[in-house]
């Protein structure tokens, strides 16, 4: 089985063969401490953040086609409640955790009014909410700081740095591994009817605001949970660090970089990107932003798609090549992987 | 309270004016457009460079800003917008981002990144009172000048064949081509018309207020906010969301500094929730 | 004249909605393309007016080629479509309407062109201001057709003009076409009734699941046993 058929093999094989997968390139990645030295493994573990809230967001905006321009509002919710629960309730961060999690997932059952509008109108009300969010912690002297006077919470680190890469590797192998499940499941069916024509979903029957508002708390659970763990981390949460408008567009850059509406998408966008950004950052550090901003231009001019369809229309081909006849039980696209335009 | 009013609807002509392509690119092309604060920007530092460096009169580099920023409008659509927007609307979401991205690096290797102003001698009286409130004579002919330029831009949409062609693109792409225009040509142009009023509305602005690169975001964001409350796809909605806007975004930093954002977003929130076609919404039947 | 052969085409590259039809509108005034519905009548058309993402064969009009040509320049070179629902511009007046398809004219021209629209319509001229969207299906069809006669085409496309119109709408829409053909406009016409679209036109092609299956001058086809066991239910 060469690699190309092994590739279609999993894209269109059972959900366990793809959990599997993912489980081997975690194990693989979690070989990593022992050759990389502290600022390799603290990069790697904001590929791993970054990764994990992209995945996040394309559950939302790739597979169900509702872009959330304020997804970092779940973030910022998740930091906030593990700074705070950290530092003026003393709680353990597994709690803080939970507590992130469902706090964000809350916060995105509120949105169940907005669904009934069309994607711009969710785009700017996630936008506005965030913005709210972000005043709101800023001037309430309970989120504000432990303090009167602070700015900002303080956090002791609770682990290692290899324990925050093992949590981090493992909390991206859950968001992962939980949106393979959730896209091959009856949401991710009904997701896959939703983007194609929502309201010939509805007529037939699919509740899309049920869904809609499911894969919503989903999408906005785990970057609670990411942003609780996030705290101890960064050590020093506040507005500025864990509200910034770049979190929000980095989770739709390594997506859409990637390849909206796959599950390979946000792993190979988040590398991809964070390799460009690195080299950017060292020889260009005057064109580190013009070079990120030309490249987005470029994969979306050339391949809209992302770097996911680069490689299936490069499967394809091949398959193809190999096989002329017949013909691969032609555009049957399993809605888990199949890049969204063929 | 009449501070507020006036300085509010002050501004709001200019808000308007920015707003005025970013809905029109939104109803006719149907994307929404993330560099067009960065075309704002990009036509206030054009106007100021033209006039300072060059010594051109404001009127006459003004009106070169604008045409400047129209002119690369057009070639954003040609070259980029144009390849992507019958796939995804969006990609065209993050394509304009890094277009974004790409101009205001670009503004700032060239111009700087430092905030600019240009201030003009007009000869005019300091101003005048209005009631117990100050009208600085200078804004009151900038808001003039932007309710004429509004004025010009609903007569070109009207009246005239280019801006037939572009309402109806905006109604029915396909009938407008089996009528013989051609769509390509009318979304370029589109985006001129969308380029030269944002940069009149940096032109005009960059006399009040000082501008730099890294404004293009909150330019993009409040043309957001003022077609949402005015409403999508009605010049008229953006007219007067933009002077809606204008007062409350005033009002909000007078009354509460620190917390105007939260509350300029928060009525956003409300007018999602209650009244998503906003002020003055266009019907069902050219709702994208 | 409109000739097309072997034309095929469809949504997605390789996939034929349309395979290989040929049509050829000679002299004949009116010619009619009958099927069921899904047989890929209307993607034919839009394949002739260059709205099809993918399609191969050619298309002439008069010796010129029209096939590989972007759907604006094929209406602007007299082959005009009167798409199925009527297309008009729903916030455009009347009036506007009438103007766009007469893009690109002179005033003149279109100031005479639209005076023999309102002599042919006097409904539109009475409602000459109303916003297209607040008319009736009826007068939205007259409307459309209207506006595709206001560049004086070679060619008129119609797509189902009589769908979703009461009764004696039709029956006008169905007078008017063979009036239409006395200003030198063929016309080609897409219709669900076969019956109607036999009695008016001269010569029909039956298509059925993209391929042509009969065709012929539309009287025989009228008698045809076939057609009239399928098509029009009787026996």
């Amino acid at each position: 089985m060469n690699f190309v058929s092994m590739a279609y093999a999993i894209r269109t094989g059972p959900v366990r063969n793809q959990l599997l997968c993912l489980a081997v390139f975690l194990l693989v990645v979690a070989l990593c401490p022992l050759v990389m030295n502290d600022y390799w493994l603290r990069l790697m573990v904001f590929v791993f953040v970054n990764i994990g809230l992209a995945s996040s967001w394309n559950l939302i905006g790739g597979f169900g086609g509702y872009a959330s321009f304020g997804h970092g509002v779940f973030f910022g919710v998740g930091a906030f409640a593990g700074a705070v629960g950290m530092v003026r309730f003393g709680l353990p961060l597994p709690a803080v955790m939970v507590i992130g999690g469902a706090l964000s997932a809350a916060l995105a059952a509120l949105f169940v009014p907005v669904f009934r509008q069309k994607g711009l109108y969710f785009a700017l009300s996630t936008l506005a909410v965030m913005l709210v969010f972000e005043t709101v912690l800023q001037r309430w002297t309970f989120t504000r700081g432990l303090r009167s006077y602070d700015l900002g919470w303080t956090l002791a680190p609770s682990l290692p740095l290899e324990g925050f890469f093992y949590l981090f590797l493992g909390l991206l192998g859950l968001i992962v591994g939980s949106i393979i499940v959730v896209v091959r499941s009856k949401i991710g069916y009904a997701l896959h009817a939703i983007r194609k024509d929502e309201v010939l979903a509805s007529s037939i029957g699919v509740r899309t605001t049920k869904y809609k508002a499911i894969t919503f708390m989903i999408s906005a659970a785990w970057p609670g949970v990411l942003g609780a763990a996030f705290a101890p981390f960064l050590a020093y949460v506040s507005v500025q660090s864990v509200f910034d408008v770049s979190i929000t567009l980095n989770m739709i850059l390594i997506t859409i970089f990637g390849g909206a509406g796959t599950v390979i998408g946000p792993i190979v966008g988040g590398i991809a990107l964070s390799i460009i950004d690195q080299i950017a950052w060292g020889n260009f550090l005057e064109y580190h932003r013009l070079i990120y901003g030309a490249l987005i231009v470029a994969i979306t001019t050339l391949h809209p798609g992302g770097l996911a369809s680069v490689f299936w229309g490069w499967v394809e081909r091949r398959r193809s090549a190999a096989k002329p006849v017949p013909r691969p039980s032609a555009p049957g696209h399993p809605p888990t992987s199949a890049p969204r335009r063929a | 309270m009449e501070d507020v009013l006036v300085y509010g609807l002050l501004r709001g002509g200019i808000y308007a004016l920015a707003a005025f392509g970013f809905s029109l690119v939104l109803g006719v092309i149907g994307i929404v457009n993330f560099a067009h604060g960065a075309l704002v920007v990009f036509g206030g530092l054009l106007t100021q460079y033209l006039a300072v460096k060059f010594g051109v009169p404001y009127a006459a580099a003004m009106i070169g800003g604008a045409l400047g920023t129209g002119l690369l409008g057009a070639v954003i659509q040609r070259l980029f917008v144009a390849r992507t927007f019958t796939l995804e609307p969006l990609m065209v979401l993050v394509q304009t981002f890094g277009i974004a991205t790409v101009v205001t690096e670009l503004g700032t290797l060239g111009w700087g990144s430092e905030e600019r102003m240009l201030r003009l001698k007009t000869g005019l009286p300091p101003g005048f009172m209005l009631g117990d409130t100050f009208v600085p004579s200078f804004d009151l002919v900038v808001f003039a000048v932007s309710l004429v330029s509004a004025a010009v831009l609903f007569v070109v949409l009207g009246r005239t064949e280019f801006g037939r062609a572009i309402r109806a693109c905006r109604d029915n792409r396909e009938s407008a081509q089996l009528s013989g225009i051609n769509l390509g040509r009318t979304f370029e142009k589109t985006m001129f018309l969308s380029g030269t009023w944002a940069g009149l509305a940096g032109a005009m602005f960059v006399t009040l207020s000082p501008v730099a690169p890294y404004m293009h975001f909150s330019w993009t964001v409040d043309s957001f906010l003022v077609i949402t409350i005015g409403g999508l796809g009605s010049m008229l909605g953006a007219l007067v969301g933009g002077l809606v806007f204008g007062v409350l975004s005033f009002g909000a930093s007078f009354y509460a500094p620190t917390i105007a954002p939260a509350i300029t977003f928060g009525v956003l929130l409300v007018f999602l929730v209650f009244r998503p076609q906003g002020l003055l919404g266009a019907g069902p039947a050219i709702r994208k | 004249m409109l000739k097309v052969s072997n034309f095929r085409g469809g949504y997605r590259k390789g996939v034929a909605v349309v395979d290989g039809l040929q049509i050829d509108l000679r002299q004949s005034a009116v010619t009619s393309i009958l099927g069921s519905n899904g047989a890929g009548k209307t993607s034919f058309l839009r394949g002739i007016c260059g709205l099809l993402p993918w399609r191969t064969g050619e298309v002439e009009l008069n010796g010129e080629r029209l096939d590989r040509l972007a759907p604006h320049d094929i209406a602007r070179l007299g082959v005009r479509m009167v798409s199925e629902g009527r297309g008009t511009f729903p916030t455009l007046t009347v009036e506007e309407n009438l103007k766009v398809g007469g893009y690109g004219l002179s005033a003149p021209v279109l100031a005479t062109r639209m005076e023999r629209e309102f002599n042919r319509f006097p409904r539109l001229y009475e409602r000459r201001g109303q916003i297209a969207g607040m008319m009736s299906g009826g007068e939205q069809q007259m409307l459309a057709i209207a506006r595709a006669m206001m560049s004086d085409p070679r060619v008129l496309i119609l797509d189902e003009p009589s769908q979703g119109l009461a009764p004696i709408i039709v029956d006008q829409i169905f007078d008017l076409i063979p009036r239409l053909t006395q200003e030198g406009v063929q016309v080609l016409l897409v219709e669900q009734d076969v019956g109607r679209g036999l009695e008016v036109s001269e010569q029909a092609v039956v298509i059925e699941k993209g391929r042509a299956t009969l065709s012929g001058p539309s009287r025989e086809l009228l008698a045809d046993p076939r057609v009239r066991e399928s098509f029009l239910g009787l026996s």
